[in-house]
């Protein structure tokens, strides 16, 4: 028999679990936006994770300056910078040279380049691994709104998925509740990469006739309006055709590196059903 | 505000994907510790708090890890009846079972709820190991954090 202590204690922790139940089923499916509350608490929070991140970063610092070979890091550093670059003009090339046989992909390309954007630094990462986002130290403030896309020099990192004043988190195009509509860049034809894990995305939807193999480049496409067309999504590495299937199970490497997240561009084009 | 910091400087650890074999539920032991020195609903409260604490910083639905604290709790309180987290092996034993049952369990959910989860048999290698790995380290952890208590709230020396 349960005396009235117990029952006190056992009823606090049901209420606790409806409460965090309502909260869960409240929110499932819906939008992953800040609600005031927590924009308040994330406003709050968000200086002491970028604390931490700078404390994480000074012991990477002095790990690879001083544990490291120092010319060797410096020099590392000075390609990777010229590398990013020619990449950027590389992937620019790239998206001439393909769309030049149609001047509208050309044109459409040329506008997706011309949108301002804001640099943006990743001061904390998504503490559950099952999910992959990151926040970063730019939000309404600086512009940015929700569902504005962000990408790297390598390609596309994901999008805005919520913004608070000063702060916004980023879903990342590896996270498996990501979806972005992209182009097999040869073949022109349509697919939705999703995220599977952190180095391997799926491209779904991609009709069993369709053109596809291994080393296929992917870009956006445009078509959801998120992100500017012709940007580099990724790499297909993967093709099989399962018999009785209706699509292909194709696998793609993302052109970027997400265990390596440190600046971020965030293309200030707005999404224009949310504006309406 | 270790579980805190702890939760907020996860993320930096496991964007490696060899970390998160390794990957130390902090929250859990200290929920475990909370269970074994301090009072219930204490503990309780502190799952609920943390748990919408992180779930704020994460992509996940609002109210997921709320939920899964608590479950952690409660799995926690019925555990201490069977082993004695005061033990080391008992608390090592405690530890990984709650902690492989909360990511059981929230894979469960996020299937339920068609999130997509990836499951293959590397996630589940690193669901285990990381179980194993809180639960070897959780002694250590119980012996830091009596210690910390005992130096911060030299009142509560009597606890122990």
């Amino acid at each position: 028999m349960l005396n009235i202590d117990q029952v006190k204690k056992i009823g606090v922790w049901v209420i606790l679990c409806l409460v965090a139940i309502f909260f869960l089923t409240a929110n499932i499916g819906g939008e992953k936006a800040w609600k005031p509350a927590e924009q308040i608490v994330l406003e709050l929070l968000a200086p002491l994770q970028k604390t931490i991140q700078q404390a994480v970063r000074a012991v990477e610092g002095v790990w690879l300056s001083y544990f490291n070979l120092v010319r060797v890091h410096d020099e590392n550093l000075r390609l990777n910078r010229q590398n990013n670059a020619l990449k950027m003009e590389n992937n620019r090339y790239r998206e001439l040279l393909g769309t030049s046989r149609r001047l509208q992909d050309l044109f459409a390309f040329k506008i997706s380049n011309e949108w301002p954007k804001v640099v943006a630094q990743v001061i904390g990462r998504d503490p559950d691994r099952l999910f992959k986002a990151v926040l970063i130290d730019k939000g309404k403030n600086d512009g940015l709104k929700v569902n504005m896309p962000v990408v790297n020099a390598e390609g596309v990192v994901g999008r805005l998925v919520a913004v608070s004043p000063n702060y916004s988190k980023v879903l990342l195009v590896i996270d498996q509740n990501s979806a972005v509509d992209c182009l097999i860049e040869r073949s022109r034809e349509n697919g939705i990469i999703k995220g599977l894990t952190d180095t391997v995305c799926r491209l779904d939807y991609f009709a069993r006739t369709g053109d596809v193999v291994a080393g296929d480049f992917i870009v956006t496409s445009g078509l959801e309006r998120i992100y500017p067309k012709g940007l580099p999504v990724g790499v297909v590495t993967e093709v099989l055709d399962v018999p009785g299937a209706l699509f292909k199970e194709i696998k793609v490497q993302p052109v970027v590196n997400f265990s390596k997240l440190e600046e971020l561009l965030i293309v200030l084009k707005e999404d224009p059903l949310l504006s309406q | 505000m270790i579980a805190l910091l702890f939760a907020l400087f996860k993320g930096n650890i496991t964007r490696w994907e060899t970390m998160r074999f390794f990957d130390l539920e902090i929250v859990i032991i200290i929920l475990a510790f909370l269970v074994t020195y301090y009072s219930l609903p204490g503990a309780g409260l502190f799952a609920f708090s943390l748990g919408l604490l992180v779930d704020t910083f994460s992509t996940g639905p609002l109210g997921l890890l709320t939920f899964l604290y608590l479950a952690s709790f409660l799995l926690i309180v019925l555990g201490s009846s069977l082993f004695d987290c005061r033990a080391l092996v008992g608390l090592s034993i405690l530890t990984f079972l709650v902690v492989f049952i909360k990511d059981f369990f929230q894979m469960l959910l996020l299937i339920s709820f068609s999130l997509g989860t990836p499951v293959s048999i590397i996630w589940l290698l690193a669901m285990v190991t990381s179980a194993m790995f809180s639960g070897l380290l959780a002694p250590v952890l119980f012996y830091l954090l009596k210690a910390g208590c005992r130096f911060f709230l030299k009142d509560v020396e009597n606890v122990f």
